[in-house]
């Protein structure tokens, strides 16, 4: 489940004039704006579950395994237990968002202070910190994720630290990688000479430059970890007291034949919020990179 | 396989098309033989011999083949074919001779001689003797498998090669000891390469030698193991089947795809979610049958910690329990397949089986008031906050965890709910005692001693020993009835014993039997024979055959 | 001289193993309860003489520390411990479901690279038509679907509805004749959960190809054989394939370690006899031997692959000199 590694682009001659403003760059992908409105339906979704299901997702309030369509009551129909499922889909959204958003920051925290003070400091802190980012990322991420919730419990801040432990590696190196190329730079160079503060440096000069790609990055880590806690719950280590998009799944596995609605819905739930952001994610990449061009 | 009358063209056709039976067009053949029968899979003709059967249950592959201390359900299922026990259980709730052709009380029920079948030898040809039958006792059940229900047991001892006599310190139930003898962990394994050595750790235990109809083959491991024939086992003609395959699935979906493509042919315990149940037997490819479980009746529990505040109160134990639908329990949680359970003796087992007990029906407002009376009122949204622990072992388990917290919370109950893993449970509920109520299981036997009875015993109380008094429930009241449940030999008198501790049981209510879940098999249309025993998942399986 | 190479690389790789192995016994001894908690509590083992005698057997009695260097120790002599669940030692317990595991990691990550490679030529050489949108569009969807959920589907799909393939398992039981025959039921079996997890990774693979050819085809040589007068289909087979190749090199070393973590969970929901299920089994039962026996193994197996690419690479393309 690694983020794809390279969006590779290359320089091309145009024949069209180019677009000036970062936006406007974005809209031209047809692909990301899609993937930008889905993305925003389901955080408007998450924002006014609480107003549009007011009573506990989790709550039984039917018969259970009606299907979908059947009574207007329950449009998603009900689950195993006979919780509705509309409810369950509005507020894990929330949960679902919350997890991706909450583990790709942690990621993005972490990731972001190893590179760049490995990229920064040289030397052996730089192969220390480097062969610290290998083993996590020589260990299977899914074990290790199992692994962290079983000893912490299942419950949803284990996953998402889980998570978010799993994360940060590429962020890590990507970040490095774009700190190096900056720190020989020029402006960089008059920086030092003229004697600011490293910090002062870092945060001002290098970060506001190095960031993107690491936001663009920050947003597949956001969709892999909308897939993890899907698989941890289908694996039934789930937090019982949330209702997320995972678990739902986790829930409807056994009832796959008869009522398999129940994992159709969330999976495809899952499966839009993790190509919208994928597609946002390559949006703002192509939308970041002026100079290069996908096609 | 040939079309039985009432089969339909489609029904016919699909068959076919699957390919995974015989070729058909079988005209010839009487329509009689093939009759559609009243019991799925009684005995239908003449047995018909060969054949290879692959079975399953509703779990996972064991650890080890033979666990001498027990281990659960699925070492149950793979060692009892290759080891044998003394007595068998039927399907009407006889006790037939296996290895022991009789076993006969002294007059003071103080000693039991057993007579053992003759001509018996194990797998690697030395004869059965009573040797083997005095190891096992002493070595294997007193310390090991059976220390409680042979707790009185003083020696065992041969007086020639085929008789065994056991002697007590106390009288002993004759119906009692014949239910430990055909027991779930009274195997016998052979002396002659168990003595001397760690019978818990011997490598022996992953091919285990026996004198059972099946003779250990090959096991691969994650997937399946392989019995052979024994062509020697001491009843001639059996087993039936050539071949005999103990076959895992990971998810009970495949398992019930299985069935339908024919790759499955038997499968006990629950192996598909009852709601496939119907669809599967539509298929015209498999039955289901519900007997042969008297002997292990299943159920969910909920257990009150009585090392903890509040819920050690009997009257909140019983507020509670009125906040409980069991009915919606059964028909939604377990789909229809079972029944409320009103004592911690069921209805199926028709020797103690009670309904003159104290009864808890779900009235939330009645809940309410009795916690009120309690001097527990509402304050600030709610009474008082309860760690409820759910042991996920069984999905089931975590939707009751789930239920019970909203019943709960609807009478102003906080319930912090925690839903966690086998080891975890194992650790929680059993061995640190980290909980408030459980969710829990057991299976009981219809002898309920002590079995069920450990539940509510002093001396039941074990730490980090599963499946006991976890509770921590001690009443002098209790144990001596108990006691007395032990050694009163007159069967009316044990009845009327047996009604008493369902009574006190359901009046002091420390751990709550809530369900009575039914067990069913799923098999193919042509297994034949398979639901004998009253615990068919320790079925020898040597009489089982397959229909052409 | 690349045997030189190789070695610096793994004795480069030593403290990295080193390190896997103190963080996931770091981890385990974390968890609450351990195996020997489970084992007594299911045997109902209450006698303490017994239950001290079985924590010395299993060397649970000494510090955590002494317990971390004795297993280091052990490992570096290949010897994984014992598991009392499997009663096997763990080596054996490992290596009896390894090729099972390696079958379907080879043949996910064979369709992955094959789908994958095949989409992203068509949208490269379609580029900018409705192929390509249509091929983008597949690839991504692949990489959103989780793998478990995909595999639900298509054992409803394909074994169920249509009977084409069986439900799980990698063999059918009982099955005799010879070599070929047993092959062909294993690749029978084979088929869906290697579909299902190879096409997850197989939309990366989309990516890069798709990338990798138009970065390619720009390039002047490119050009020189255009203008040589070859015809489009020559120059793509001879010039731009062999080198849009080598970013599918890269990225498959790269994602041993994650195809084996995708490999547990569509074990599960195919009832693979792999590792991935012994590894969850291991897991939930605090089983740690095992666990960290196949987590130190499966490093390994990726710090390999790493070093194998890396050579590959230095192979493929001579403009890298091996570092």
């Amino acid at each position: 489940m690694s983020a794809s590694p390279t969006l590779a682009t290359l320089p091309v001659a145009r024949a069209t004039p180019r677009p000036a403003s970062f936006a406007a760059r974005f809209v031209r992908n047809r692909g990301a704006v899609a993937g930008a409105v889905v993305l925003l339906l389901i955080a408007l979704l998450a924002a006014s579950a609480g107003w549009l299901y007011p009573t506990n997702p989790l709550r039984i309030v039917g018969a259970p395994e009606i299907w979908p369509f059947e009574s207007w009551r329950y449009p998603l129909g009900t689950d195993s237990m006979g919780r509705d499922i509309a409810a369950l889909i509005a507020h894990g959204a929330r949960a679902t968002l919350l997890i991706g958003l909450v583990a790709a920051a942690a990621a993005t925290v972490i990731g972001v202070s190893i590179g760049a003070a490995a990229a920064w400091s040289g030397g052996w802190i730089d192969e220390v910190l480097m062969r610290v980012t290998e083993l996590f990322q020589i260990i299977p991420n899914v074990v290790f994720v199992l692994t962290v919730v079983s000893v912490l419990g299942p419950h949803i801040e284990a996953i998402t630290l889980a998570v978010g432990l799993v994360s940060w590696p590429p962020i890590a190196r990507l970040t490095r990688a774009e700190f190096l190329s900056f720190k020989e730079r020029e402006f960089v160079q008059a920086s030092r000479a003229v004697g600011m503060s490293p910090l002062r440096i870092v945060a001002a000069e290098i970060l506001p430059n190095a960031l993107p790609p690491v936001i663009v990055m920050s947003s597949l880590v956001v969709a892999g970890a909308i897939l993890y806690e899907s698989v941890v719950s289908f694996l039934g280590l789930g937090d019982p007291n949330i209702a997320s998009w995972g678990r739902l799944v986790g829930e409807g596995r056994s009832l796959i034949r008869s009522s398999w609605y129940i994992c159709a819905v969330p999976g495809v739930a899952i499966m839009l919020a993790v190509l919208s952001l994928n597609l946002v994610g390559d949006g703002l990449n192509d939308a970041l990179n002026p100079k290069l061009q996908k096609r | 396989m040939t079309q039985a009358p009432r089969l339909g063209r489609r029904a016919f056709l699909t068959r076919t098309a699957a390919g995974s039976l015989a070729a058909t067009g079988l005209g010839a053949l009487p329509q009689a033989l093939y009759a559609a029968t009243a019991q799925p899979g009684a005995d239908a003709g003449p047995a018909r011999k060969g054949g290879t059967l692959v079975a399953t249950w509703g779990g996972l592959e064991p650890q080890a083949l033979f666990v001498p201390g027990g281990g659960g359900s699925s070492p149950f299922q793979t060692s009892t074919k290759i080891l044998e026990r003394l007595l068998k259980l039927d399907a009407d709730l006889k006790f037939q001779p296996a290895l022991a052709l009789s076993v006969t009380p002294a007059a003071d029920f103080r000693s039991y001689t057993i007579k053992l079948r003759e001509g018996v030898t194990w797998h690697d040809g030395a004869p059965f003797t009573s040797a083997d039958v005095v190891y096992n006792v002493l070595q294997h059940w007193k310390p090991i498998s059976a220390g409680i229900a042979l707790k009185s047991l003083t020696d065992a001892t041969a007086p020639d090669a085929q008789t065994v006599v056991l002697t007590f310190n106390a009288p002993v139930p004759e119906f009692f000891l014949k239910s430990t003898l055909s027991g779930q962990y009274q195997l016998l394994v052979p002396k002659h390469l168990y003595d001397g050595k760690d019978l818990i750790t011997n490598p022996l235990n992953n091919t285990p030698v026996g004198t059972g109809p099946w003779k250990y083959g090959k096991w691969v491991r994650g997937s399946h193991v392989e019995y052979q024939r024994n062509d020697k086992y001491w009843n001639p003609g059996e087993p039936n089947l050539d071949k005999l395959v103990i076959r895992w699935w990971s998810d009970p979906a495949s398992r019930g795809a299985a069935l339908e493509t024919g790759e499955l042919g038997l499968a006990y315990s629950n192996p598909v979610p009852a709601r496939d149940i119907d669809r599967l037997v539509k298929t015209g490819k498999v039955v289901v049958d519900t007997r042969g479980y008297q002997n292990t009746a299943w159920t969910v529990t909920a257990e009150f910690n009585q090392r903890r505040d509040i819920v050690n109160r009997r009257e909140v134990r019983q507020a509670i329990l009125h906040a409980i639908d069991r009915q919606f329990i059964v028909d939604t949680i377990y789909y229809g397949r079972g029944k409320p359970a009103i004592a911690p003796i069921f209805s199926s087992n028709p020797l103690f089986f009670t309904e003159d007990v104290p009864r808890y029906p779900f009235d939330p407002k009645k809940a309410a008031s009795l916690l009120d009376a309690a001097g527990l009122p509402v304050k600030d949204g709610k009474r008082f906050t309860v760690n409820l622990v759910a042991a996920a072992w069984f999905e089931e388990n975590a939707k009751l965890g789930q239920y019970l917290k909203q019943a709960l919370e609807d009478v102003g109950i906080a319930v912090k709910l925690d839903s966690v893993d086998r080891a975890t449970a194992l650790k929680r509920i059993y061995g640190d005692y980290d909980y408030d109520i459980a969710v829990s299981n057991f299976t009981s036997p219809l002898e309920l001693v002590p079995t069920v009875t450990q539940f509510f015993t002093t001396d039941g109380i074990v730490k980090g020993a599963a499946f006991r008094n976890a509770t921590g429930y001690s009443s002098p009241e209790m144990d001596a009835l108990v006691g007395k449940l032990a050694v009163e030999t007159a069967p009316d008198a044990r009845k009327a014993l047996a009604a008493q501790f369902a009574r006190l049981a359901s009046t002091d209510v420390p751990i709550v039997p809530l369900v009575e879940i039914q067990s069913f098999t799923l098999a193919g249309k042509n297994v034949r024979n398979f639901t004998t025993g009253a615990n068919v998942q320790g079925e020898t399986l040597a009489d089982v055959w397959l229909q052409a | 001289m690349p045997l030189r190479l190789i070695l610096r690389r793994l004795l480069q790789a030593v403290p990295l193993l080193l390190g896997v192995v103190v963080l996931n016994f770091a981890l385990i001894q974390s968890v609450p309860g351990t195996f020997l908690d489970v084992m007594t509590a299911e045997q109902q083992v209450t006698d303490p003489a017994l239950i001290e005698r079985l924590r010395v057997t299993y060397g649970l009695d000494q510090p955590p520390t002494v317990q971390l260097l004795k297993y280091i120790g052990s490992v570096a002599s290949l010897d994984f411990g014992y598991s009392y669940r499997h009663n096997l030692p763990v080596l054996d317990v490992i290596l009896a479901h390894l090729p099972a595991t390696l079958v379907l990691m080879l043949a996910s990550i064979a369709i992955a690279v094959l789908v994958g490679m095949a989409a992203g030529i068509v949208s490269a050489i379609k580029v900018n038509t409705w192929w390509d949108s249509a091929v983008s569009a597949f690839a991504v969807l692949c990489f959103a679907a989780p793998s478990f959920w995909l595999g639900i589907m298509l054992i409803i799909l394909f074994s169920v509805k249509l009977g084409w393939f069986p439900v799980g398992g990698m063999v059918t039981i009982g099955l005799d004749g010879g070599l070929w025959r047993q092959a062909l039921d294993v690749l029978h079996h084979l088929a869906l959960p290697a579909i299902a997890l190879g096409l997850f990774y197989s939309a990366a693979y989309a990516r890069v190809m798709r990338a990798s050819m138009l970065e390619v085809s720009r390039m002047d040589y490119v050009r020189t054989a255009y203008a040589k007068g070859l015809t489009r289909t020559a120059v793509v087979l001879r010039h731009i394939l062999r080198n849009a190749v080598l970013p599918i090199v890269t990225l498959l070393g790269l994602q041993l370690g994650s195809v084996l973590g995708g490999s547990i969970v569509v074990e599960a929901v195919f009832s693979w006899p792999g590792i991935g299920g012994v590894l969850f089994d291991s897991v939930m039962s605090r089983n740690y031997p095992v666990v960290l026996g196949i987590l130190v193994l499966s490093s390994f197996v990726v710090v390999l692959a790493n070093i194998v690419v890396d050579l590959l690479y230095t192979r493929m393309d001579p403009r890298i000199k091996a570092v």
